[in-house]
Protein backbone atom coordinates (compact mmCIF):
# COMPACT_ATOMS: atom_id res chain seq x y z
CA UNK A 1 0.00 0.00 0.00
CA UNK A 2 1.02 3.54 -0.64
CA UNK A 3 1.51 6.17 2.14
CA UNK A 4 -1.57 7.48 0.65
CA UNK A 5 -3.46 4.54 1.84
CA UNK A 6 -1.65 3.52 4.66
CA UNK A 7 -2.38 6.34 6.85
CA UNK A 8 -6.07 7.09 6.28
CA UNK A 9 -6.20 3.42 6.92
CA UNK A 10 -3.90 3.00 9.64
CA UNK A 11 -5.43 6.39 11.39
CA UNK A 12 -8.84 4.70 11.28
CA UNK A 13 -7.89 1.52 12.61
CA UNK A 14 -6.42 3.30 15.42
CA UNK A 15 -9.58 5.61 15.65
CA UNK A 16 -12.37 2.40 15.52
CA UNK A 17 -10.04 0.82 18.84
CA UNK A 18 -9.72 3.73 20.61
CA UNK A 19 -13.62 4.16 20.43
CA UNK A 20 -14.13 0.84 21.27
CA UNK A 21 -11.72 1.08 24.48
CA UNK A 22 -13.42 4.24 25.42
CA UNK A 23 -16.79 2.58 25.25
CA UNK A 24 -15.64 0.13 27.39
CA UNK A 25 -14.13 2.25 30.06
CA UNK A 26 -17.46 4.25 30.24
CA UNK A 27 -19.25 0.83 31.05
CA UNK A 28 -16.85 -0.29 33.55
CA UNK A 29 -18.06 -0.26 37.30
CA UNK A 30 -21.69 1.14 35.87
CA UNK A 31 -23.82 -1.61 37.27
CA UNK A 32 -22.12 -4.01 39.56
CA UNK A 33 -22.77 -7.58 37.96
CA UNK A 34 -20.37 -10.57 37.83
CA UNK A 35 -20.50 -12.01 34.54
CA UNK A 36 -20.44 -8.93 31.80
CA UNK A 37 -19.39 -10.49 28.78
CA UNK A 38 -22.46 -9.43 26.20
CA UNK A 39 -22.20 -5.87 28.72
CA UNK A 40 -18.85 -5.79 27.70
CA UNK A 41 -18.89 -6.36 24.66
CA UNK A 42 -21.96 -4.29 23.59
CA UNK A 43 -19.66 -1.63 25.76
CA UNK A 44 -17.25 -1.78 22.98
CA UNK A 45 -19.72 -1.68 20.02
CA UNK A 46 -21.12 1.57 21.35
CA UNK A 47 -17.83 3.24 21.68
CA UNK A 48 -17.33 2.10 18.03
CA UNK A 49 -20.41 3.66 17.10
CA UNK A 50 -19.85 6.50 18.64
CA UNK A 51 -16.19 7.37 17.67
CA UNK A 52 -17.67 6.72 14.28
CA UNK A 53 -20.65 9.72 14.76
CA UNK A 54 -18.20 12.25 16.27
CA UNK A 55 -15.15 11.58 14.17
CA UNK A 56 -17.25 10.82 11.05
CA UNK A 57 -18.22 14.64 10.05
CA UNK A 58 -14.53 15.75 10.60
CA UNK A 59 -13.73 12.82 7.99
CA UNK A 60 -16.28 14.05 5.68
CA UNK A 61 -14.93 17.92 5.82
CA UNK A 62 -11.44 16.70 5.31
CA UNK A 63 -12.54 14.53 1.84
CA UNK A 64 -14.88 17.78 1.02
CA UNK A 65 -11.49 19.64 1.19
CA UNK A 66 -9.43 17.37 -0.45
CA UNK A 67 -12.37 17.40 -3.11
CA UNK A 68 -12.56 20.93 -3.87
CA UNK A 69 -8.77 21.63 -3.81
CA UNK A 70 -6.99 18.25 -4.53
CA UNK A 71 -3.42 20.13 -4.10
CA UNK A 72 -4.12 20.04 -0.55
CA UNK A 73 -4.28 16.49 0.31
CA UNK A 74 -0.20 16.20 0.28
CA UNK A 75 -0.50 18.29 3.09
CA UNK A 76 -3.07 16.04 4.91
CA UNK A 77 -1.08 13.23 4.23
CA UNK A 78 1.72 14.97 5.88
CA UNK A 79 0.25 15.71 8.81
CA UNK A 80 -1.34 12.04 9.60
CA UNK A 81 1.85 10.63 9.05
CA UNK A 82 3.24 12.20 12.01
CA UNK A 83 0.13 11.36 14.04
CA UNK A 84 0.02 8.01 13.10
CA UNK A 85 4.01 7.34 13.90
CA UNK A 86 2.98 8.92 17.22
CA UNK A 87 -0.45 7.11 17.79
CA UNK A 88 1.08 3.79 16.12
CA UNK A 89 3.68 2.75 19.20
CA UNK A 90 1.56 4.00 22.13
CA UNK A 91 -1.20 1.57 19.94
CA UNK A 92 1.42 -1.02 20.03
CA UNK A 93 1.84 -0.84 23.84
CA UNK A 94 -1.41 -0.93 25.04
CA UNK A 95 -2.27 -3.77 22.58
CA UNK A 96 0.69 -5.44 24.21
CA UNK A 97 -0.42 -5.19 27.71
CA UNK A 98 -4.35 -6.48 26.41
CA UNK A 99 -1.76 -9.56 25.04
CA UNK A 100 -0.14 -9.51 28.27
CA UNK A 101 -3.02 -9.68 30.73
CA UNK A 102 -5.05 -12.32 28.20
CA UNK A 103 -1.13 -14.52 28.40
CA UNK A 104 0.06 -13.81 31.76
CA UNK A 105 -2.24 -15.83 34.21
CA UNK A 106 -4.64 -14.58 37.17
CA UNK A 107 -1.98 -13.61 39.56
CA UNK A 108 0.31 -11.64 37.20
CA UNK A 109 -2.64 -9.94 35.26
CA UNK A 110 -2.93 -7.08 37.17
CA UNK A 111 0.68 -6.03 36.06
CA UNK A 112 -0.55 -5.01 32.74
CA UNK A 113 -2.59 -3.02 34.36
CA UNK A 114 -0.70 -1.52 36.79
CA UNK A 115 2.41 -0.66 34.91
CA UNK A 116 1.07 0.40 31.43
CA UNK A 117 -2.98 -0.13 30.63
CA UNK A 118 -3.89 2.64 34.00
CA UNK A 119 -0.59 4.77 32.77
CA UNK A 120 -1.63 4.37 29.66
CA UNK A 121 -5.15 5.66 30.19
CA UNK A 122 -3.48 8.57 32.21
CA UNK A 123 -1.08 9.89 29.33
CA UNK A 124 -3.35 9.61 26.42
CA UNK A 125 -5.58 12.83 26.33
CA UNK A 126 -1.19 14.43 26.30
CA UNK A 127 -0.25 12.03 23.39
CA UNK A 128 -3.49 12.58 21.66
CA UNK A 129 -2.61 16.41 22.22
CA UNK A 130 1.02 16.08 20.84
CA UNK A 131 -0.35 14.41 18.21
CA UNK A 132 -2.24 17.69 17.33
CA UNK A 133 1.33 19.88 17.63
CA UNK A 134 2.79 17.41 15.52
CA UNK A 135 0.19 17.44 12.79
CA UNK A 136 0.45 21.45 12.94
CA UNK A 137 3.90 21.43 12.51
CA UNK A 138 4.49 18.81 9.41
CA UNK A 139 1.00 20.06 7.48
CA UNK A 140 1.84 23.61 7.74
CA UNK A 141 -1.81 24.81 7.28
CA UNK A 142 -4.51 26.36 9.50
CA UNK A 143 -7.10 24.20 8.25
CA UNK A 144 -5.52 20.97 8.53
CA UNK A 145 -4.12 21.57 11.90
CA UNK A 146 -8.12 22.15 12.65
CA UNK A 147 -8.95 18.92 11.09
CA UNK A 148 -6.02 17.44 13.51
CA UNK A 149 -7.68 19.55 16.34
CA UNK A 150 -11.23 18.50 15.45
CA UNK A 151 -10.50 14.61 15.16
CA UNK A 152 -8.80 14.53 18.62
CA UNK A 153 -11.02 16.56 20.28
CA UNK A 154 -14.02 14.01 18.67
CA UNK A 155 -11.55 11.00 19.73
CA UNK A 156 -11.32 12.22 23.51
CA UNK A 157 -14.74 12.73 23.38
CA UNK A 158 -16.40 9.44 23.17
CA UNK A 159 -15.48 8.88 26.53
CA UNK A 160 -17.15 11.98 28.12
CA UNK A 161 -20.22 11.80 25.80
CA UNK A 162 -21.17 8.06 26.82
CA UNK A 163 -20.66 8.36 31.07
CA UNK A 164 -23.32 11.29 29.69
CA UNK A 165 -25.24 8.43 28.05
CA UNK A 166 -24.69 6.50 31.42
CA UNK A 167 -26.15 8.82 33.61
CA UNK A 168 -29.24 9.77 31.18
CA UNK A 169 -30.02 6.20 31.16
CA UNK A 170 -29.59 5.78 34.69
CA UNK A 171 -32.34 8.40 35.36
CA UNK A 172 -34.66 6.76 33.08
CA UNK A 173 -34.50 3.20 34.73
CA UNK A 174 -33.39 4.31 38.34
CA UNK A 175 -34.26 1.04 40.22
CA UNK A 176 -33.24 -1.41 37.51
CA UNK A 177 -29.30 -0.75 37.68
CA UNK A 178 -27.55 1.27 39.72
CA UNK A 179 -25.28 3.00 37.44
CA UNK A 180 -23.68 6.39 36.07
CA UNK A 181 -22.31 9.84 37.99
CA UNK A 182 -24.41 12.65 39.49
CA UNK A 183 -21.93 14.42 41.21
CA UNK A 184 -19.67 16.49 39.14
CA UNK A 185 -15.84 14.97 37.84
CA UNK B 1 -1.23 5.75 64.37
CA UNK B 2 -4.01 7.51 65.05
CA UNK B 3 -6.82 8.06 62.57
CA UNK B 4 -7.56 11.36 62.35
CA UNK B 5 -8.18 11.83 58.83
CA UNK B 6 -11.61 10.64 57.29
CA UNK B 7 -13.10 8.79 54.05
CA UNK B 8 -16.46 10.55 53.28
CA UNK B 9 -17.72 6.93 52.55
CA UNK B 10 -17.22 6.56 56.19
CA UNK B 11 -18.90 9.87 57.64
CA UNK B 12 -21.77 9.30 54.87
CA UNK B 13 -22.49 5.87 55.94
CA UNK B 14 -23.74 6.45 59.90
CA UNK B 15 -27.13 5.55 59.51
CA UNK B 16 -27.94 8.68 61.21
CA UNK B 17 -29.10 12.11 59.77
CA UNK B 18 -26.11 14.09 58.37
CA UNK B 19 -26.06 18.09 58.24
CA UNK B 20 -23.40 18.63 55.67
CA UNK B 21 -22.80 22.03 57.08
CA UNK B 22 -21.41 20.40 60.38
CA UNK B 23 -19.51 17.70 57.93
CA UNK B 24 -17.90 20.19 55.79
CA UNK B 25 -16.58 21.72 59.16
CA UNK B 26 -15.78 18.59 60.86
CA UNK B 27 -13.65 18.12 57.47
CA UNK B 28 -11.96 21.54 57.30
CA UNK B 29 -11.27 21.39 60.66
CA UNK B 30 -9.00 18.01 60.45
CA UNK B 31 -7.71 19.55 57.42
CA UNK B 32 -8.97 17.78 54.57
CA UNK B 33 -9.66 20.61 52.55
CA UNK B 34 -10.53 18.37 49.34
CA UNK B 35 -12.94 16.00 51.15
CA UNK B 36 -14.48 19.41 52.25
CA UNK B 37 -15.09 20.49 49.03
CA UNK B 38 -16.35 17.68 48.03
CA UNK B 39 -18.47 17.41 50.71
CA UNK B 40 -19.90 20.92 49.83
CA UNK B 41 -21.66 19.38 47.09
CA UNK B 42 -23.33 17.04 48.07
CA UNK B 43 -27.71 17.56 47.71
CA UNK B 44 -29.22 18.40 50.94
CA UNK B 45 -33.04 19.04 51.86
CA UNK B 46 -33.15 21.78 54.90
CA UNK B 47 -29.48 21.15 55.91
CA UNK B 48 -29.23 17.47 55.97
CA UNK B 49 -28.16 15.18 53.25
CA UNK B 50 -30.65 13.91 50.93
CA UNK B 51 -30.81 10.30 52.63
CA UNK B 52 -31.47 8.47 49.28
CA UNK B 53 -28.83 10.36 47.23
CA UNK B 54 -26.02 9.57 49.49
CA UNK B 55 -27.52 5.53 49.22
CA UNK B 56 -27.40 6.09 45.45
CA UNK B 57 -24.12 7.50 45.66
CA UNK B 58 -22.68 5.34 47.89
CA UNK B 59 -23.63 2.41 45.51
CA UNK B 60 -21.69 3.83 42.45
CA UNK B 61 -19.08 4.43 44.76
CA UNK B 62 -18.70 0.96 45.32
CA UNK B 63 -19.78 -0.37 41.59
CA UNK B 64 -16.80 1.60 40.79
CA UNK B 65 -14.80 0.06 43.93
CA UNK B 66 -15.37 -3.28 42.66
CA UNK B 67 -13.39 -2.38 39.76
CA UNK B 68 -10.17 -2.87 41.94
CA UNK B 69 -11.21 -6.16 43.59
CA UNK B 70 -11.87 -7.29 39.61
CA UNK B 71 -8.41 -5.97 38.54
CA UNK B 72 -6.43 -6.79 41.88
CA UNK B 73 -8.53 -10.50 41.30
CA UNK B 74 -9.82 -10.46 44.86
CA UNK B 75 -11.53 -12.97 44.75
CA UNK B 76 -9.62 -15.39 43.23
CA UNK B 77 -6.88 -15.00 45.86
CA UNK B 78 -10.01 -15.34 48.32
CA UNK B 79 -10.94 -18.81 46.83
CA UNK B 80 -7.51 -19.97 46.71
CA UNK B 81 -7.05 -19.31 50.79
CA UNK B 82 -10.66 -21.15 51.36
CA UNK B 83 -9.68 -23.89 49.39
CA UNK B 84 -6.59 -24.72 51.36
CA UNK B 85 -8.22 -23.97 54.40
CA UNK B 86 -10.74 -26.49 53.72
CA UNK B 87 -8.46 -29.24 52.06
CA UNK B 88 -7.80 -30.55 55.65
CA UNK B 89 -12.04 -30.65 56.35
CA UNK B 90 -13.40 -31.61 53.55
CA UNK B 91 -16.26 -33.03 54.65
CA UNK B 92 -17.65 -30.33 57.20
CA UNK B 93 -20.12 -27.56 56.00
CA UNK B 94 -18.24 -24.49 55.78
CA UNK B 95 -20.22 -21.06 55.71
CA UNK B 96 -18.26 -18.17 54.74
CA UNK B 97 -18.98 -14.66 56.11
CA UNK B 98 -17.76 -11.75 54.46
CA UNK B 99 -18.04 -8.62 57.23
CA UNK B 100 -18.32 -5.49 55.39
CA UNK B 101 -19.42 -7.11 52.19
CA UNK B 102 -20.92 -3.84 50.16
CA UNK B 103 -21.90 -4.78 47.05
CA UNK B 104 -21.22 -8.44 48.11
CA UNK B 105 -18.75 -8.79 44.76
CA UNK B 106 -16.59 -11.19 46.67
CA UNK B 107 -18.98 -13.07 47.64
CA UNK B 108 -21.22 -12.96 44.34
CA UNK B 109 -17.91 -13.84 42.64
CA UNK B 110 -17.57 -17.01 44.70
CA UNK B 111 -20.94 -17.86 43.82
CA UNK B 112 -21.12 -17.20 40.03
CA UNK B 113 -17.98 -19.26 39.25
CA UNK B 114 -18.41 -21.94 42.56
CA UNK B 115 -15.39 -22.17 43.08
CA UNK B 116 -15.49 -23.52 46.44
CA UNK B 117 -17.06 -26.98 45.67
CA UNK B 118 -20.18 -28.07 47.48
CA UNK B 119 -21.47 -27.75 50.98
CA UNK B 120 -20.15 -23.92 51.18
CA UNK B 121 -22.64 -21.10 52.45
CA UNK B 122 -21.87 -17.74 51.17
CA UNK B 123 -23.36 -15.03 53.29
CA UNK B 124 -22.12 -11.16 53.34
CA UNK B 125 -23.13 -8.57 55.92
CA UNK B 126 -22.74 -5.06 55.73
CA UNK B 127 -23.83 -2.51 58.53
CA UNK B 128 -25.24 -0.28 55.38
CA UNK B 129 -28.40 -1.34 54.44
CA UNK B 130 -28.87 0.24 50.85
CA UNK B 131 -25.51 -1.69 49.83
CA UNK B 132 -26.89 -5.27 50.96
CA UNK B 133 -29.91 -4.42 49.69
CA UNK B 134 -28.23 -3.77 46.15
CA UNK B 135 -26.15 -6.64 46.42
CA UNK B 136 -29.09 -8.77 47.08
CA UNK B 137 -31.15 -7.92 44.03
CA UNK B 138 -27.52 -8.38 42.31
CA UNK B 139 -27.30 -11.79 43.25
CA UNK B 140 -30.74 -12.57 42.37
CA UNK B 141 -30.54 -10.82 38.91
CA UNK B 142 -27.79 -13.38 37.68
CA UNK B 143 -29.53 -15.83 40.05
CA UNK B 144 -26.36 -16.38 42.37
CA UNK B 145 -27.01 -18.97 45.85
CA UNK B 146 -26.00 -16.22 48.46
CA UNK B 147 -27.44 -14.38 50.70
CA UNK B 148 -27.20 -10.89 52.20
CA UNK B 149 -27.70 -9.57 55.27
CA UNK B 150 -27.42 -5.97 56.77
CA UNK B 151 -26.22 -5.76 60.55
CA UNK B 152 -23.07 -6.05 62.81
CA UNK B 153 -21.62 -8.99 61.14
CA UNK B 154 -19.58 -9.85 64.31
CA UNK B 155 -22.88 -9.26 66.70
CA UNK B 156 -23.79 -12.86 67.85
CA UNK B 157 -26.19 -14.25 65.89
CA UNK B 158 -26.36 -11.85 62.95
CA UNK B 159 -24.36 -14.60 60.68
CA UNK B 160 -25.58 -17.20 62.92
CA UNK B 161 -23.52 -18.71 65.59
CA UNK B 162 -25.21 -22.32 65.23
CA UNK B 163 -22.50 -24.84 65.47
CA UNK B 164 -21.76 -24.17 61.65
CA UNK B 165 -17.81 -24.04 60.95
CA UNK B 166 -17.38 -20.17 59.96
CA UNK B 167 -14.70 -18.66 57.87
CA UNK B 168 -14.99 -15.14 58.56
CA UNK B 169 -13.74 -13.32 55.61
CA UNK B 170 -13.49 -8.88 54.87
CA UNK B 171 -11.60 -7.22 52.11
CA UNK B 172 -10.78 -3.62 52.57
CA UNK B 173 -12.22 -3.22 56.00
CA UNK B 174 -9.71 -3.06 58.25
CA UNK B 175 -8.10 0.47 57.48
CA UNK B 176 -11.34 1.31 58.60
CA UNK B 177 -10.17 0.70 61.97
CA UNK B 178 -8.52 2.42 64.50
CA UNK B 179 -5.29 0.89 65.84
CA UNK B 180 -7.13 0.83 68.93
CA UNK B 181 -10.35 -0.60 67.70
CA UNK B 182 -8.27 -3.58 66.06
CA UNK B 183 -7.58 -5.90 68.94
CA UNK B 184 -11.31 -5.89 69.56
CA UNK B 185 -12.27 -6.66 66.27
CA UNK B 186 -10.35 -9.88 66.25
CA UNK B 187 -11.34 -10.15 69.61
CA UNK B 188 -14.97 -10.93 68.76
CA UNK B 189 -14.57 -13.55 66.01
CA UNK B 190 -12.28 -15.58 68.73
CA UNK B 191 -15.80 -15.13 70.61
CA UNK B 192 -17.72 -16.03 68.11
CA UNK B 193 -15.82 -19.30 68.15
CA UNK B 194 -14.92 -19.15 64.25
CA UNK B 195 -13.12 -21.90 62.12
CA UNK B 196 -11.30 -19.21 60.89
CA UNK B 197 -10.56 -15.65 59.55
CA UNK B 198 -8.61 -13.81 56.65
CA UNK B 199 -8.81 -10.36 56.43
CA UNK B 200 -7.81 -8.30 53.18
CA UNK B 201 -6.27 -5.05 52.86
CA UNK B 202 -3.58 -3.17 50.99
CA UNK B 203 -0.06 -3.28 51.81
CA UNK B 204 1.07 0.24 52.58
CA UNK B 205 4.06 1.93 51.13
CA UNK B 206 4.87 4.02 48.67
CA UNK B 207 4.13 2.51 45.69
CA UNK B 208 0.80 0.83 46.92
CA UNK B 209 0.02 5.13 47.62
CA UNK B 210 0.95 5.89 43.90
CA UNK B 211 -0.38 2.77 42.34
CA UNK B 212 -3.67 4.18 44.08
CA UNK B 213 -3.69 7.71 42.60
CA UNK B 214 -3.16 6.92 39.18
CA UNK B 215 -5.40 3.67 39.20
CA UNK B 216 -8.39 6.36 41.08
CA UNK B 217 -7.62 8.83 38.62
CA UNK B 218 -7.88 6.70 35.54
CA UNK B 219 -10.64 4.16 36.16
CA UNK B 220 -12.88 5.93 38.66
CA UNK B 221 -15.42 8.73 38.42
CA UNK B 222 -17.26 9.59 41.34
CA UNK B 223 -14.99 12.19 43.43
CA UNK B 224 -15.63 10.23 46.55
CA UNK B 225 -14.34 7.50 44.82
CA UNK B 226 -11.37 9.07 43.84
CA UNK B 227 -10.72 10.63 47.59
CA UNK B 228 -10.99 7.53 49.86
CA UNK B 229 -9.15 5.20 47.24
CA UNK B 230 -6.46 7.48 47.39
CA UNK B 231 -6.54 8.00 51.27
CA UNK B 232 -7.41 4.26 52.41
CA UNK B 233 -3.87 3.39 50.71
CA UNK B 234 -2.36 5.81 52.89
CA UNK B 235 -4.43 4.48 55.98
CA UNK B 236 -3.64 0.99 55.73
CA UNK B 237 -2.27 -0.61 58.37
CA UNK B 238 1.48 -2.58 58.29
CA UNK B 239 1.06 -6.05 59.23
CA UNK B 240 2.95 -5.47 62.32
CA UNK B 241 0.06 -3.82 63.61
CA UNK B 242 -2.35 -6.11 62.37
CA UNK B 243 -0.39 -8.74 63.48
CA UNK B 244 -0.44 -7.40 66.99
CA UNK B 245 -3.57 -6.72 67.25
CA UNK B 246 -4.60 -10.34 65.65
CA UNK B 247 -2.34 -11.45 68.60
CA UNK B 248 -3.74 -9.65 71.53
CA UNK B 249 -7.61 -10.01 70.30
CA UNK B 250 -7.39 -13.79 69.47
CA UNK B 251 -3.82 -15.34 70.06
CA UNK B 252 -4.90 -18.94 69.86
CA UNK B 253 -5.95 -18.72 66.31
CA UNK B 254 -1.64 -18.00 65.46
CA UNK B 255 -2.35 -14.78 63.00
CA UNK B 256 -0.37 -14.28 59.89
CA UNK B 257 0.35 -11.57 58.19
CA UNK B 258 3.53 -10.50 55.97
CA UNK B 259 4.42 -7.01 53.74
CA UNK B 260 6.91 -7.08 51.51
CA UNK B 261 10.18 -4.71 51.10
CA UNK B 262 8.86 -1.24 51.49
CA UNK B 263 10.82 0.08 48.85
CA UNK B 264 10.62 -2.55 46.10
CA UNK B 265 6.69 -2.72 44.83
CA UNK B 266 5.03 -5.75 45.41
CA UNK B 267 2.63 -5.29 42.70
CA UNK B 268 0.92 -8.76 42.44
CA UNK B 269 0.62 -8.55 46.59
CA UNK B 270 -1.19 -4.93 46.54
CA UNK B 271 -4.11 -6.49 48.91
CA UNK B 272 -2.30 -8.97 51.66
CA UNK B 273 -4.45 -11.14 54.35
CA UNK B 274 -3.82 -11.26 57.68
CA UNK B 275 -4.93 -14.86 58.73
CA UNK B 276 -5.48 -16.70 61.63
CA UNK B 277 -7.32 -20.52 62.10
CA UNK B 278 -8.95 -21.87 65.26
CA UNK B 279 -6.57 -23.54 67.38
C1 LIG C 1 -14.75 -0.01 52.25
S1 LIG C 1 -16.13 -1.02 52.52
C2 LIG C 1 -15.53 -2.52 51.81
C3 LIG C 1 -16.54 -3.08 50.86
C4 LIG C 1 -16.18 -4.38 50.20
N1 LIG C 1 -15.67 -5.37 51.11
C5 LIG C 1 -15.24 -4.17 49.06
O1 LIG C 1 -14.11 -4.66 49.11
O2 LIG C 1 -15.63 -3.54 48.08
C6 LIG C 1 -16.22 -1.33 54.25
C7 LIG C 1 -17.62 -1.72 54.67
O3 LIG C 1 -17.57 -2.37 55.92
C8 LIG C 1 -18.79 -2.17 56.58
N2 LIG C 1 -18.59 -2.59 57.98
C9 LIG C 1 -17.68 -2.13 58.86
N3 LIG C 1 -17.74 -2.80 60.02
C10 LIG C 1 -18.72 -3.74 59.88
C11 LIG C 1 -19.27 -4.75 60.72
N4 LIG C 1 -18.83 -4.93 61.97
N5 LIG C 1 -20.27 -5.53 60.24
C12 LIG C 1 -20.71 -5.34 58.98
N6 LIG C 1 -20.23 -4.41 58.15
C13 LIG C 1 -19.25 -3.61 58.57
C14 LIG C 1 -19.10 -0.72 56.28
O4 LIG C 1 -20.49 -0.49 56.36
C15 LIG C 1 -18.57 -0.56 54.85
O5 LIG C 1 -19.59 -0.68 53.91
Amino acid sequence: MTAAGWVPAGLVVLAALDGAFAGFRSSCGRTGLIRRRREDIRAHLRGLATAAALLGPVAGLVLADVLARPERWDRYLAAGRVMLLLYLPFGAVVLAALAGYAVLGWRRRFLATALILGPCTFARPYVAAAGVVLAARAGGDLLVTLAAAASVAAACAVEPVLDRWWVATARRRPPDRPTGTASRR
Amino acid sequence: MMISVYELTDLLSTGEPVSRDALVAQLRAGGQRRAARIAARLPVRGGVLVGAEIDALLIRVHCELQRLGEELQLPRRVAEWIVRFRAGRPATPLRVVDVGCGLGYVVRWLAAYEMLGPGVELVGVDLNRALVTRAAELAAAERLRCRFIAGDALAPGVAGNDGVSTVVISSGLLHHLSTAELPAFFAAQRALGVAAFAHWDIDPGPWTTLGARVFHRARMREPVSRHDGVLSARRAHPAGVLLAAARAGAPDYRPACADGPRWWPRLSDVLRPVTGIAP
